[in-house]
């Protein structure tokens, strides 16, 4: 890992210089480039070895940006600083490594899960295909969960928003503003798989799950055909129960989730939803091997994966 | 037939003048843009006025390019120039009139929807959806399917664009693949594509003798359906001979834009659908147009049915 470099980047929101960790692959050939982004309330520094890693082991291009920190402040927690920030963390990369421009991924869970949903939204030029785990996708809806379950992220996302969106119209606006679903319908050309375990939301295994799945199910359905959007009612079931209904039937397993077998599985023009056995997790091997085998000039592949190395990586706070 | 006027635009390719039918929207806020293309045989010059109607009445922007006329020569035919010239067009368009970049809409039929599949492909960042109606989308299969239906004049057309018979000489096999947009096919795996073909298509039909067989429509969506949606080479060679749908792949929805022309089987899958209906080589332009209108590169897909709309079904021109 101490071929993971810290590297200070231009920043065009404001003219600043923002720092990353940031890997270079080697030789003069095309590589694929990852973005990876960090949770809720880290910054670049927050361990990222769970996707350094793969990109170590396959030569491939790596940049875990700060894009502003922690999320209890305006300017982070998807804020048009944040969208310009990732945004310029690929173009740094695109001057400072050889990046093979029809794989260009980015991933990331909770918090990082939000802002790949927004990206994937906001910029998806940039993109061939993002992996978004135990994702935020309303900023607002999530403070009154959070509220609801006695959470902290109740008071950074007011902090965040300049008030309660719950009560106040200008935060509410704010919270609009920093939230994946109102921008969701043009990520429809991004390839986007949207994870979460099944328990998020809940205790489990001596853990309290942040992010309710209703909100990866939101994301979904908003780039899903009408046919194939889950109803309110079986994500409120999903959601409340941990459990899938009946009627769905057991999906197709898929070795890249071994020890979180796939739950509930869903594909609908270039989204999918999968609901694994777990709770607030991110499993980095198999979202990257899903990347992996995405590129810009083939037709999607949502076979299920190679058995994948890596374990699970419990997502910070 | 309704006029609107001639203009010159400049092709980088060659440095070059070319011509197209073009209309402005009006007032100044941003319009969609339809571009629609000339059949095999046609040119700018040919009979647009379906698409000239649609866009008057509903005040979008239109061009209807020359991309280097009638597929006769090395120049034209899916060639690079041909390529060039309709990014070209859709950037003169940019300059010459407000467009709404979230709605710039391609479509063709017959050689128009060759030529559409392969903008499709190869410039996939141009459109925010495409729809291609009977298109060729294997140059060379179609050449050996002229030949088998002993048709005088597509393959002879073939012989003189590739320098060649694509079924015997490697070289004119290889040009035939670069014209081909099946080649490219997976490069349009991020534009809205909609292929329609009607399924008499290839075989002889209400006196006509139609040229592209639907297997060459149901190639171009299998290149893009995830495997689970694909149609396998036995259903696609029972359609395309038999002009029938296996049984059970059950009766589709009805869809009112399609009128009399029935659909008879439909399927999607990632951002690509193929409608076969119940025609020949025909489009049905206002079908066409009424979907493309719905989509909008920042909004999900519009896969739904149609309203009704003029559905008569316009033979394609050579």
């Amino acid at each position: 890992m101490d071929r993971i470099r810290t590297i200070d980047y231009h920043c065009s929101f404001d003219n600043s210089l923002q720092k990353a960790k940031c890997f270079i692959a080697g030789g003069n050939e095309l590589r694929p480039l990852l973005v990876a982004l960090h949770t809720w309330s880290y910054t670049y520094e927050q361990d990222c070895t769970g996707y350094a890693r793969y990109c170590l082991d396959n030569n491939w291009n790596f940049i875990f940006p700060h894009f502003r920190g922690p999320n209890w402040t305006p300017p982070a927690c998807g804020s048009d600083a944040v969208v310009a920030d990732i945004a310029d963390a690929v173009a740094y990369m695109k001057h400072a490594a050889i990046v093979d421009n029809d794989r260009v991924y980015l991933i990331g869970g909770s918090g990082g899960g939000h802002c790949s949903l927004l990206m994937a939204s906001r910029r998806p030029d940039l993109w061939t295909a993002v992996s978004a785990w135990c994702a935020i996708s309303d900023v607002a809806a999530w403070h009154d969960q959070c509220v609801e379950r006695e959470r902290g992220y109740a008071e950074h996302i007011e902090k965040a928003c300049g008030g309660d969106p719950s009560k106040d119209a200008s935060a509410r606006e704010e919270a609009l503003k920093r939230s994946p679903l109102t921008y969701m319908g043009s990520a429809s050309r991004v390839l986007l798989d949207i994870s979460t375990g099944i328990h998020d939301g809940h205790d489990f295994a001596g853990r309290n799950g942040s992010v309710p799945v209703s909100q990866s199910f939101n994301a979904f359905n908003a780039l899903a055909n009408p046919a194939d959007r889950i109803s309110p009612e079986d994500v409120d079931f999903i959601t409340k129960e941990q459990k899938i209904p009946e009627k769905f039937g057991p999906p197709e397993a898929d070795p890249a989730f071994a020890k979180n077998p796939v739950l509930f599985r869903r594909q609908s023009n270039l989204a999918r939803i999968t609901i694994f056995e777990g709770g607030h997790d991110c499993l980095p091997d198999a979202g990257l091997e899903w990347l992996a085998r995405q590129h810009r000039k083939k037709a999607p592949d949502w076979t299920k994966g190679k058995p994948a190395a890596g374990g699970k990586m419990e997502l910070g706070q | 037939m309704e006029n609107i006027p001639t203009i010159d635009y400049h092709c980088s390719f060659d440095r070059s003048m070319q011509k197209a039918k073009c209309l402005i929207a009006g007032g100044d806020t941003p319009r969609p843009l339809l571009v629609a293309l000339h059949t095999w045989g046609g040119t700018y010059e040919q009979d647009c006025s379906r698409c000239v109607r649609y866009c008057r009445d509903n005040n979008w922007n239109f061009i209807f390019p020359s991309f280097r006329g009638p597929n006769r020569n090395p120049a034209s035919c899916g060639s690079d120039a041909v390529v060039a010239d309709i990014a070209d067009a859709v950037t003169y368009m940019k300059h010459a009139s407000c467009v709404d970049n979230d709605r710039i809409y391609l479509l063709g039929g017959s050689g128009g929807g060759h030529v559409a599949l392969l903008m499709a492909a190869r410039r996939p960042d141009l459109w925010t959806a495409v729809s291609a109606w009977c298109a060729i989308s294997d140059v060379a299969a179609w050449y050996d399917q002229g030949v088998e239906r002993g048709r005088s004049d597509y393959p002879g057309h073939i012989l003189k664009i590739c320098g060649g018979d694509p079924s015997r000489d490697p070289q004119a096999r290889a040009d035939a693949l670069r014209r081909s947009p099946l080649t490219y096919m997976g490069g349009a795996s991020r534009v809205l594509l909609d292929i329609s073909t009607g399924i008499h298509d290839g075989h002889c039909f209400n006196g006509r003798t139609g040229s592209v067989p639907v297997s060459q429509s149901i190639n171009a969506f299998n290149a893009l359906a995830a495997p689970a949606d694909r149609i396998s080479p036995e259903d696609a060679a029972y359609i395309t001979n038999a002009q029938k749908i296996p049984e059970k792949s059950g009766v589709p929805e009805t869809d009112p834009a399609f009128g009399k022309n029935q659909v008879l089987f439909r399927r999607q899958s990632n951002l690509a659908r193929i409608t076969i209906f119940e025609g020949g080589h025909d489009i049905l332009f206002d079908t066409g147009m009424e979907w493309l209108a719905r989509q909008d590169r920042r909004k999900a897909p519009d896969w739904s049915k149609g309203r009704p709309v003029c559905a008569d079904a316009s033979e394609l021109a050579r």
